[in-house]
């Protein structure tokens, strides 16, 4: 199920928010438990046993870890319930792309292909998960006596499928206990609201522009209008879910932390990265990149760090070699800056240093975007020249560009804090709520609309 | 205001939304079928445990959701006119031009239509009837005046300097210079449907006339008759709904009255005796006046003289076979969209002395469905 649907917002939203709020308090972390189930296991009911699974094993195995006396034993339950969760993801995720390299090397040659279907968010949950048990072990949490607030914890359908992965002791204290209150409930609509006009109004006009343009070969200009509109699309999708997902904690009585600051305002790519998916750089610094030794080790052995952290990095975002090859792409940017950019980029003005930025992450979304089944490095090597050279724009590309050009320009402004301190700025002035009650009412109506409309299919046969 | 009230008021109006809509899903009446679409709609799917496992429940309650959505056309026309707002005028596929004119957007620019003509230049080659062919130019093209400043290229002129190339193999009708002279004299094409109107396809008629060395009956030879509001598929296509509907005028021959015999045959025969089935005037889609719409073959004994022709065609041909229904004694109609079988055969058992191909031109470049054996 995802947030931007009719089911959602008008079949499961107001069925979850009614008994929730009907129920006494001590119900309400086993209703959301089951609410997340079939949030999780709507499209395919039998992930829900996979879902179960996990939450079994690891809460066995947090209980073992925090009960245990035996440091060895501690550390042994551990290993194993990492392995258990690692092997599921490694299974749904990566069989079918391991056996299918694995088929280039000789004794290999006849494995049979693996075909497994993703279960929707497993790198989130998994990474989640993770983050329990070791904290159990770290003695940086306590062990959840509850299965149930447990379970509620780890499948939680607001960050379920895109995050954020928020740790378990972020909101250890919240599962136990919370004063869900009116001014929390508001301020969770008017994040779902901002999350939903960015999901509907803004990244889907963008994915359109991209999928127009990259299709009719319009020229250089047109390419780059392109990779615009896909850095666009893929950061107002991106924290537009987030920004769903956090208000849907609110009206539910969480806070989970900020996943997103404007990423794209960012001086350098150091700064980007902190920026950017907030919470997967956290959990990579705290449970991969501190614990290989960080940056503590010696120069060599920081750079092996960093580049370790960003293979893996890419490849959590997908089981594909381009994602491997954006990962290291970043990997060794961030490196290029440790070393010594970073210093003369803060001498550079700021447009030099942003313009540096934009650029070298526009250019990593194309890297991205062009997975296996977006037609891999073939396509992307015919794409990439037509970036750096041939013909300006054909006249059906300015066409079509100018078409989109006022939702461009919004999207430009809108990645930056203008509209945010505008905002602060007037929210406490007299009447102010009329005019946020009017926005509030007119997104609903628009991203209704938009949903609408992509299912309205006249039936063209009959145009001719 | 107190940030308690604030907050009240901003989760008064969410809810309300949201559960106002979700409650009018259970009580608003449910729609079978969709006249602007032309579709049946999903209903509420059949729960079973089997359904529920294979996740098929799960798609088929969206699809209900997604069809059954209240206000739906509502909500659609909102995004038309907002997408218009943003300034992306024909994201839905019609331009809306000035005075109310409704426009599709041009053809693809990578098509079939090199593949169709190699097929309609063997056919006219080896039938051994004298062959002609006339492609209706798209809207667009002919009132590109009325498209909004910032469209894409119609390529029509292109494609119709293609087809007069062909005219040493078969005749070809132009029909984009007459067309172009008369546009502002007359409204060729509906404001609200991708057909031409009736005086667009009297042009039609009178220059294939021309070309057939057949003489055309005047205009003066029929009577109209007008019925208002309709409302057609560039309107439902796009629903803009503030637009004015056009009006369908019907062309009366003075001499039969559009008496025929017309025999529709979709897998069974069915016979009227009239061209124009006045019927549809009532209902939505009122082009359907007109030789009752799309049907795979229709044989038409016109009751006048003349020889038989058969016409190889689609919808564009509907409103244009009763006016050449004052030359020949028989029209037969084939559509190959739904026609599968040999059209040489038809020629031998009606004993046909003109094939004449007529086509919107978008269908001509991008139909797949061209076979002639």
């Amino acid at each position: 199920m995802v947030f931007s649907s009719l089911l959602f917002m008008f079949v499961f939203l107001p069925v979850v928010l009614s008994v929730y709020y009907i129920l006494p308090k001590k119900f309400r972390n086993a209703f959301l438990l089951i609410a997340d189930l079939v949030f999780y296991g709507w499209g395919e009911p039998i992930m829900v046993f996979l879902m179960i699974f996990s939450i079994v094993i690891n809460y066995f195995a947090g209980l073992m870890i925090a009960k245990s006396e035996n440091r060895k034993k501690k550390k042994a339950i551990l290993i194993v319930s990492v392995v258990i969760d690692l092997g599921m993801l490694g299974f749904f995720k990566y069989a079918g792309f391991i056996t299918e390299n694995l088929k280039v090397i000789l004794p290999f040659a006849n494995i049979p292909a693996v075909n497994v279907p993703l279960p929707i968010g497993i790198s989130f949950y998994t990474f989640q998960i993770m983050s329990y048990t070791i904290d159990v072990y770290r003695k940086d949490t306590e062990a959840q006596k509850n299965i149930v607030s447990f379970g509620a914890y780890v499948s939680l359908f607001p960050q379920l499928i895109a995050g954020p992965i928020v740790r378990y002791r972020d909101v250890d204290d919240q599962l136990n206990c919370r004063n869900e209150n009116i001014e929390q409930f508001a301020r969770g609509i008017r994040l779902f609201l901002l999350g939903l006009a960015k999901k509907v109004l803004l990244a889907n006009p963008m994915g359109q522009l991209w999928d127009e343009l990259r299709e009719m070969d319009g020229g250089t200009l047109a390419s780059w209008v392109g990779v615009i509109a896909f850095s666009f699309q893929i950061y107002f999708d991106f924290s537009g879910y987030s920004d769903m997902a956090r208000g849907l904690g609110n009206m539910l009585g969480f806070e989970f932390l900020e996943n997103f600051n404007f990423p794209y305002i960012s001086k350098s790519i150091t700064e980007f990265w902190r920026r950017w998916h907030i919470s997967l750089g956290t959990w990579f610094r705290e449970y991969v990149y501190i614990p290989l030794g960080g940056n503590r080790k010696g120069k060599l052995r920081t750079l092996v760090n960093l580049l370790i952290v960003w293979l893996l990095t890419g490849l959590w975002h997908g089981a594909s070699w381009n994602f491997v090859l954006w990962g290291v792409y970043f990997g060794v940017i961030l490196i290029i800056e440790k070393l010594f950019l970073l210093k003369a980029l803060e001498k550079m003005p700021n447009f030099v240093s942003r313009i540096y930025s934009l650029f070298l992450i526009a250019f990593g979304w194309v890297i991205f975007y062009f997975a296996d089944d977006a037609g891999g490095f073939e396509a992307m090597s015919k794409f990439i020249p037509t970036l750096f050279g041939g013909p300006m724009a054909s006249a059906d590309a300015l066409s079509v560009i100018l078409n989109y050009l006022p939702i461009l320009v919004f999207c430009a402004i809108a990645s930056t804090p203008l509209i945010r301190n505008i905002y602060m700025r007037l929210r406490n002035r007299k009447g102010f709520i009329f005019a946020e009650v009017t926005a509030a009412a007119v997104i609903l109506l628009l991203c209704t609309a938009g949903l609408v409309s992509s299912s309205y299919n006249p039936f063209l046969y009959f145009k001719f | 205001m107190k940030n308690k009230t604030k907050s009240k008021l901003i989760t008064g109006v969410f809810l309300f939304f949201i559960f106002g809509i979700g409650i009018l899903y259970i009580f608003m009446p449910k729609n079978e079928f969709s006249e602007t679409e032309k579709r049946y709609l999903a209903e509420f799917p059949e729960f079973s445990i089997k359904s529920l496992v294979s996740g098929d429940f799960a798609s088929e309650f969206e699809e209900f959701l997604a069809d059954q959505t209240p206000f739906r056309n509502a909500f659609v026309s909102i995004n038309s006119y907002f997408q218009l707002l943003k300034g992306n005028n024909g994201s839905n596929g019609v331009y809306l031009g000035s005075d109310g004119w409704l426009i599709e957007k041009p053809f693809e620019r990578e098509n079939r239509f090199n593949v169709n003509m190699d097929r309609i230049l063997k056919f006219a080659g080896e039938c051994g009837i004298p062959c002609a062919i006339t492609a209706v130019p798209s809207k667009g093209y002919i009132y590109a005046d009325k498209l909004p400043k910032n469209s894409l290229e119609y390529r029509d002129g292109t494609y119709l300097q293609m087809l007069r190339e062909c005219s040493q193999y078969l005749t070809v009708i132009d029909l984009f210079a007459p067309m172009t002279a008369a546009k502002n004299d007359k409204q060729l094409f509906y404001k609200t449907d991708h057909h031409w109107t009736s005086d667009g396809a009297y042009i039609g008629y009178r220059e294939i006339c021309k070309a057939l060395n057949l003489e055309a009956t005047p205009e003066s030879g029929f009577t109209p008759e007008i019925t208002d509001g309709f409302f057609g598929t560039s309107y439902s296509t796009s629903l803009y709904t503030l637009t004015k509907p056009d009006s369908v005028k019907i062309m009366r021959s003075k001499k039969t009255g559009g008496k025929a015999e017309v025999i529709i045959n979709d897998g069974k025969e069915e016979i009227y005796d009239n061209m124009f089935f006045t019927d549809a005037l009532q209902a939505g889609d009122k082009y359907v006046a007109f030789l009752n719409g799309n049907h795979p073959l229709v044989k038409i004994k016109t009751g006048n003289e003349g020889g038989n022709l058969l016409m190889i065609k689609d919808s564009f041909a509907h409103c244009l076979a009763p006016f050449l229904a004052e030359n020949y004694a028989n029209i037969i109609m084939v559509d190959l969209r739904y026609y599968k079988k040999p059209v040489s055969a038809l020629i031998s058992e009606n004993n046909i002395s003109q094939v004449l191909f007529v086509y919107g031109i978008d269908n001509l470049t991008e139909s797949a469905d061209i076979i002639l054996r």
